[in-house]
């Protein structure tokens, strides 16, 4: 069979355009579904996750806004400046996932805007998302200290010693986390990456 | 089609739809090429169809709408579209209407057409939306316009993909 063939069978493949009132009606159905590809996809799953954190902030917050006489308000505080911090973070996310993709742009281009996008997006996700982990800990140490709360009832350890223990702690958390957080971000989007890296390879090909 | 009148919320719509009427083909074309069974040429041609949607309010009216419409069709096959089908939402359509707007020949398919779908899902991504582009006798002006390759390089992986297709079509001759 020879190439010319294939134009051939391609052009009798063809199908007729649809015309009438009733298609017309189908296709702006069809346009206005909500679109579930990958990045819709990321871009719903933040949302969600904002909605949890402020929800869950807010039950928090109010609650030891009125729990013990208000005594340990500060806690509701802490809750607000953590979840604020959050709140920036997702803003960024946010702003990433919106500028990712170009569908009207040419595919190269496009697909060099997904693979620097989502470059960047994996960096701020586990850089921020391990940021995020020592800066609640020692927020939490901080509004222990402030309160009075021994963190470690059961041992004798002066300030110093209790501040290095727990500085230590929460090393360890972080550097765990930290390599849970690589190894589940780049399950996700791996090999996603790879894909777009390996198809901007083929059309960047050296002649 | 060529709009004179700027795009506004009134016409928009109606602009939208003559321009899926008149361009459907293409959609159809990228399905056929990135997609195997029905139900995914069927979701995939809603999906792009939602993409040029999306895209629409920007669509600057001196290009060419079917070199835009071939954009957002390879972009959505190419970079975008998902592989598992897990949380697809098909929007439900009456018979007529599905009649009208998906291809429901797979069954007729001739054997050349079959034989041709084999060799060229033996191909690349990239390397399909050069064929189909080719197989639409697009220029290479034209090529370059929606894939965003040189010229030159174009034209280089074109004859190697001309090369593979053949040796991909004698293969499945000789079965």
């Amino acid at each position: 069979m020879e190439l010319e063939l294939l134009k051939t069978i391609w052009e009798e493949a063809d199908i007729k355009p649809f015309n009438n009132i009733a298609s017309g009606d189908a296709i702006l159905k069809m346009s206005k579904r909500p679109t579930l590809n990958m990045i819709e996809r990321m871009r719903r799953n933040l949302q969600i996750e904002v909605i949890i954190v402020v929800v869950c902030v807010t039950v928090i917050a109010l609650f030891y806004f009125s729990a013990f006489n208000g005594q340990l308000q500060e806690i509701s505080w802490m809750y607000i400046f953590l979840a604020t911090v959050f709140l920036f973070y997702y803003y960024r996310k946010n702003k990433l996932l919106i500028r990712i993709q170009c569908p009207a742009c040419n595919v190269k281009s496009n697909l060099e805007l997904q693979l620097n996008t989502l470059e960047k997006y994996i960096r701020l996700y586990l850089t921020g998302g391990i940021i995020l982990v020592p800066a609640v800990l020692f927020s939490f140490y901080l509004l222990a200290y402030y309160k009075h709360i021994i963190l470690f009832p059961f041992t004798n350890l002066s300030f110093i010693a209790g501040l290095l223990t727990y500085t230590a702690i929460v090393a360890i958390i972080t550097a765990v986390l930290f390599f849970l957080h690589r190894w589940y971000i780049y399950k996700l989007y791996g090999r996603h990456i790879q894909r777009l890296k390996s198809m901007l390879n083929e059309m960047r090909e050296v002649i | 089609m060529q709009h004179i009148t700027p795009l506004t919320t009134d016409n928009i719509q109606q602009y939208f739809l003559d321009a899926i009427r008149q361009h459907n083909g293409i959609i159809h074309k990228v399905c056929r090429l990135y997609c195997h069974s029905a139900e995914d040429r069927q979701d995939m041609f809603q999906e792009i169809v939602a993409q040029v949607w999306k895209s629409f309010p920007g669509f600057r009216q001196e290009a060419k709408i079917s070199t835009w419409i071939y954009r957002i069709a390879l972009n959505t096959a190419i970079s975008d579209f998902r592989k598992n089908k897990g949380k697809i939402k098909t929007i439900i359509l009456n018979p007529h209407e599905i009649q009208s707007i998906y291809d429901y020949e797979d069954e007729k398919q001739n054997e050349k057409l079959q034989l041709m779908q084999q060799a060229i899902d033996r191909l690349s991504d990239v390397e399909k939306a050069l064929i189909m582009l080719y197989l639409e006798n697009k220029s290479y002006e034209d090529m370059e316009e929606i894939l965003g390759m040189s010229q030159g390089n174009l034209r280089v992986k074109m004859n190697r993909i001309k090369e593979k297709l053949r040796k991909n079509i004698a293969h499945y001759e000789k079965e």
